[in-house]
């Protein structure tokens, strides 16, 4: 079975160059706590998570107004390509304990992967 | 035939189309399928200005006229010969219908879209029926087949034409189906209710994404 069966969640990104203030302002629009960091070809380049604004850039005293997305996101990051195998895929993930993924195709984001998704696929 | 008439009389048959279908099959609520259905419209009503209209509008008494006079001729002549050998009726409705039949073809071969001939192969079909109706015209109500394909197989064939370029415009419309469209959660659905009414959510260009409701 092949992650392209999977249900994503719409991809919610950010551009690398957007400023930090805006990073948070769509962060706090929605329930997620990532948003996928994208080059303007739609290539995942980061994740920021809202712990990341706090600790990068509010603990450290940073203008989230100066601060782009680049300055602090993390990376690299795992991708997953839509052709892969879901339970090889789910196995990495428990592994690394990560709980969403970024779904590629031809390099573009197309979807986020949750790991609920993934369990419920291969039925674990 | 008008435009309305052209596209409520052929969207049913498009609709069925494998190709079609498959948009049609997997819109992702009833609105993407009225707008799916209103693209369709669309493109019927292209096809029917491009491809139909100018045939339609050049369609004369003159035809219909020779075509009627020569049924009746024909008629008479088929239901005398016994009596008497038809008193030439046979043959003079042959004839004025055969003059009907060269000016519906020459009409159909001014009008038609020649870049599709290999694909329709209407040319064949329709010089093959024309031969047979006429030689079933000797038959006893061999011409009742010829009245009522007479005219009709050139409009049919001139309709086939244009749902070709209808259903080729559609897909141009709405893109190539991709069977491997990605199944998505809209991020609608993760929306934070206090932050409702902020700026829209942005979003990255659309990659054909089919959209599924959460659960």
């Amino acid at each position: 079975m092949q992650i392209k069966e999977c249900v994503l969640i719409e991809p919610y990104t950010c551009h690398e160059d957007e400023l930090i203030v805006e990073v948070a302002k769509k962060l706090r629009k929605t329930t997620l706590r990532h948003v996928f960091v994208v080059n303007k070809e739609s290539h995942p380049q980061g994740i920021i998570s809202v712990l990341d604004i706090n600790n990068r850039i509010v603990a450290e005293g940073k203008d989230p107004k100066t601060m782009k997305a680049k300055d602090i996101m993390s990376k690299p990051i795992d991708v997953i390509n839509f052709t892969d195998d879901v339970e090889l895929v789910a196995k990495s993930m428990i592994q690394k304990s990560r709980a969403m993924n970024a779904v590629v195709r031809d390099k573009k984001i197309v979807g986020i992967i949750t790991i609920t998704e993934l369990l419920r696929m291969v039925k674990v | 035939m008008n435009r309305e008439q052209f596209i409520n009389s052929n969207k049913a048959e498009l609709e069925k189309d494998r190709d079609i279908q498959q948009y049609l099959n997997n819109a992702k609520n009833e609105e993407e399928r009225k707008s799916l259905v209103k693209g369709l419209e669309d493109s019927l009503g292209k096809a029917y200005t491009s491809y139909v209209k100018e045939y339609e509008e050049s369609k004369g008494w003159g035809s219909w006229l020779l075509r009627g006079a020569g049924h009746v001729a024909s008629g008479i002549g088929t239901y005398t010969f016994l009596l008497d050998g038809g008193l030439g009726f046979k043959g003079l409705g042959v004839l004025l219908g055969g003059v009907s039949e060269a000016i519906d073809n020459r009409r159909y071969e001014q009008f038609k879209d020649n870049s599709l001939e290999g694909i329709t192969k209407d040319g064949v079909k329709l010089a093959s029926e024309s031969l047979a109706s006429t030689l079933l015209s000797y038959a006893p109500f061999g011409e009742l087949w010829r009245l009522k394909r007479g005219e009709s197989k050139y409009d049919a064939a001139i309709v086939r034409r244009a749902l070709y370029h209808a259903k080729n415009e559609f897909i141009k419309q709405f893109g190539e189906y991709d069977a491997d469209r990605p199944k998505i959660i809209s991020i609608d659905k993760f929306v934070d209710p206090a932050y409702r009414d902020d700026d829209k959510i942005i979003r990255i260009p659309e990659y054909g994404h089919e959209y599924k409701e959460a659960a």
